[in-house]
């Protein structure tokens, strides 16, 4: 994996550890969001860190569309 | 604007945008900052009446006609046409995959002729292959298939201009719209809003609000909530001002941009803008302090907080974050309402030092009873003060048992009988029975029954809970969040807002059931027993009342709405069908 992919993945797993109140490495990349059970609005939310982050537009549905960080960080890396 | 002249809520809508002609009625932020749609007055109702026109070919009086468009310039003038047309306009959320199962049980329950979409709901209705909605339901609901293929599809743009609305006429006591409520997904219920109630409504909202043409209304509530249509789309029109909106994404992505618009329009007058109670927590919560570099809320002149249980801690927060910016506390206004009533039921009183809160003695709570403290301590509740009831509408605060009329400061259930209480739930007359035809011991009524918990004190009304979650033992109220918080303080593997308290029948009488997410990493410090017997101990030291049973479930599978909020109904049914996520405890000894 390249060290960009690395980063946008440590980017993802943090946020979403901190948004569930856990440590980073309780955020297992290849389990599917609706396990995390994250509600709709901070998953919108994290739509909005993330545009900013990588300063580009995304869908509010991007954590619907992909089913978990690994397959986010995938669709991530080739945007650019 | 003298509203004695007008009946219908029509007739107000010709009438102001003959008045306003080139003022702007609808500044649309199409990205939530920069980029603008807007539309005056005028150009909006040659819109409506063209496209008005247009669909009164296909359709007849009462039609029911579903409004899909994403928040914008598009779902007003869908939605206005269709009042102009005289068919009935259904907003509802535009399908996606989590709320398809809505979108198809309102279909089921309202069996509309047409809806109004965009290019891409239209195609993923009834355009071509296997994953379109009629497709994916003809097996199991092939009602809602059929009713999907017969429906026509219209989209505003694509109406070519000619002049062909033929005038309508509506009466007062016509339904105007139907608003689904966001109660339940399998069974939803669709509230018939009259001209008659809306007119109401909005006059009393914009006295309560001091709201009129001089001001600016800013907002990113959805226009398929209440809320967003009733006190923005239009109450906007009916007050002559302008409504600055974007879409409820665009905030949540970036919480930053309902403040950012409320500070750059300020040139043009006043601000009048609010929201749930959540959309303030965000606020505090996502905004950074270099994104507060240069706002100026100086001219907010009312932020109302509305259709969720407000929080005095809210407020504080609020208020402390943003005064550096020129919030002014007074400015922070609790309302009550629901969709049943048209939308407000008590709103903003300007005479007072708002907000208003009380702190409420515990134990009298219990026995029904509001005394109030002048300090808090752990012998207190605060109840935030939702303003003044709407006059010339009574509203009571009724024993749900008795059916008598309590005495002021006297907890019980609040009923409303007025010219803002809706006609009833679309053919659903069971339930209109149950819920808009109750009368008093006394035989008065009919009464709206809200379900809602509260005291009147004077012509202030307070709410303090819901009538279905309240847990009755021994005699003595309990309210469940109180219960949770003092679960929640109980063990450090717990988190706040992470639990749910409710009541059981068992053994013929009524016991307290506890389910606790426990965090992830919770057993490596400590243990399940441990966890329960704590939570056990503490309810029983603060509240005198014993827990029946303690269920601790996996972290993040509480039952909670999109918004955060606890479905404690939801998770009582999970319960008493074994469907919780219990965890699973590893042999953490070992």
């Amino acid at each position: 994996m390249s060290s960009k992919n690395s980063d946008i993945k440590d980017f993802i797993v943090n946020n979403i550890a901190k948004l569930l109140d856990v440590t980073p490495d309780k955020v297992q990349t290849n389990e599917p969001f609706d396990r995390f059970g994250i509600d709709s609005i901070s998953a919108v939310r994290m739509v909005g860190v993330l545009e900013d982050y990588l300063d580009t537009d995304l869908p509010s549905t991007l954590l619907w569309d992909y089913n978990n960080i690994d397959d986010l960080v995938e669709y991530l890396s080739v945007l650019e | 604007m003298n509203d004695l002249e007008f009946e219908t809520y029509k007739q107000v809508i010709e009438e102001q945008c003959n008045v306003y002609g080139e003022k702007d009625l609808y500044v649309f932020l199409a990205d939530g900052e920069e980029t603008i749609e807007k539309i005056t007055y005028q150009d909006f109702l040659i819109k409506v009446k063209n496209v008005a026109g247009n669909i009164q070919k296909y359709l007849t009086k009462g039609d029911r006609v579903l409004i899909l468009y994403p928040p914008g310039i598009d779902f007003n003038v869908a939605f206005i046409s269709c009042v102009y047309a005289n068919v009935l306009p259904v907003p509802l959320y535009p399908p996606d995959t989590r709320s398809l199962d809505r979108v198809l049980n309102v279909i089921k329950d309202c069996n509309p002729k047409a809806a109004f979409a965009n290019k891409q709901t239209i195609e993923k209705f009834s355009g071509a292959g296997s994953q379109t909605f009629i497709q994916k339901n003809l097996k199991e609901n092939p009602f809602i298939a059929e009713t999907i293929s017969k429906l026509s599809f219209f989209n505003v743009d694509e109406f070519n201009y000619e002049n062909s609305y033929q005038d309508v006429i509506c009466k007062p006591h016509d339904v105007m719209y139907l608003q689904y409520t966001s109660g339940s997904t399998s069974a939803p219920k669709g509230v018939m809003v009259t001209h008659d109630n809306l007119i109401n409504n909005s006059r009393y909202i914009a006295e309560f609000f001091g709201q009129d043409d001089k001001e600016i209304v800013v907002s990113w509530i959805p226009p398929f909530h209440d809320m967003g249509l009733i006190k923005d789309v239009l109450t906007t029109i009916y007050t002559g001002s302008t409504l600055i909106f974007m879409a409820p994404n665009s905030f949540i992505r970036k919480p930053v941009r309902w403040l950012k618009a409320i500070s750059d329009y300020k040139h043009l007058g006043n601000i009048n803008s609010g929201g749930p109670n959540f959309a303030y927590d965000l606020c505090v919560k996502a905004i950074t302090d270099d994104q507060m570099d240069g706002l100026d809320l100086s001219h907010w002149k009312l932020a109302y907080n509305g259709s969720e249980p407000i929080y005095r801690k809210t407020l504080d927060e609020f208020y402390n974050k943003f005064k550096s910016v020129g919030l002014n506390r007074m400015i922070l206004e609790p309302v009550y309402g629901l969709a049943e009533a048209t939308l407000m039921v008590s709103g903003p009183t300007i005479e007072d030092n708002n907000p208003v809160i009380r702190m409420l003695d515990k134990n009298e709570m219990k026995i029904n009873r509001a005394v109030y403290h002048n300090l808090e301590s752990d012998q207190t509740i605060p109840v935030v003060c939702c303003g003044k009831i709407i006059p010339e509408q009574i509203t009571l605060i009724v024993n749900p048992d008795t059916f008598e009329v309590c005495k002021n400061k006297e907890i019980g259930e609040i009923w409303v009988k007025g010219r803002c209480v809706a006609a009833g739930y679309y053919e659903n007359d069971k339930a209109t029975e149950e819920t808009f035809k109750a009368f008093l011991s006394n035989n008065e009524g009919p009464f709206l029954r809200t379900g809602d918990l509260g005291f009147l004190d004077g012509d202030r009304l307070y709410v303090s809970g819901r009538l279905k979650d309240l847990i009755i033992i021994n005699g003595s109220n309990h309210y469940p969040q109180d219960i949770e918080m003092t679960v929640y303080s109980s063990h450090e593997a717990l988190r706040p807002n992470g639990g749910i308290a409710f009541s059981v029948t068992a053994d013929e009488s009524e016991k307290l059931v506890v389910v606790y997410e426990v965090k992830r990493n919770a057993f490596k410090y400590c243990n399940e027993e441990d966890i329960v017997n704590s939570i056990k101990r503490k309810v029983f030291q603060v509240h005198s009342i014993p827990v029946y049973d303690v269920v601790l479930i996996e972290s993040s599978s509480l039952p909670k709405t999109s918004s955060g909020k606890l479905q404690r109904r939801l998770c009582k049914q999970q319960y008493l069908n074994n469907l919780l996520k219990v965890i699973e405890v590893q042999n953490s000894e070992m």
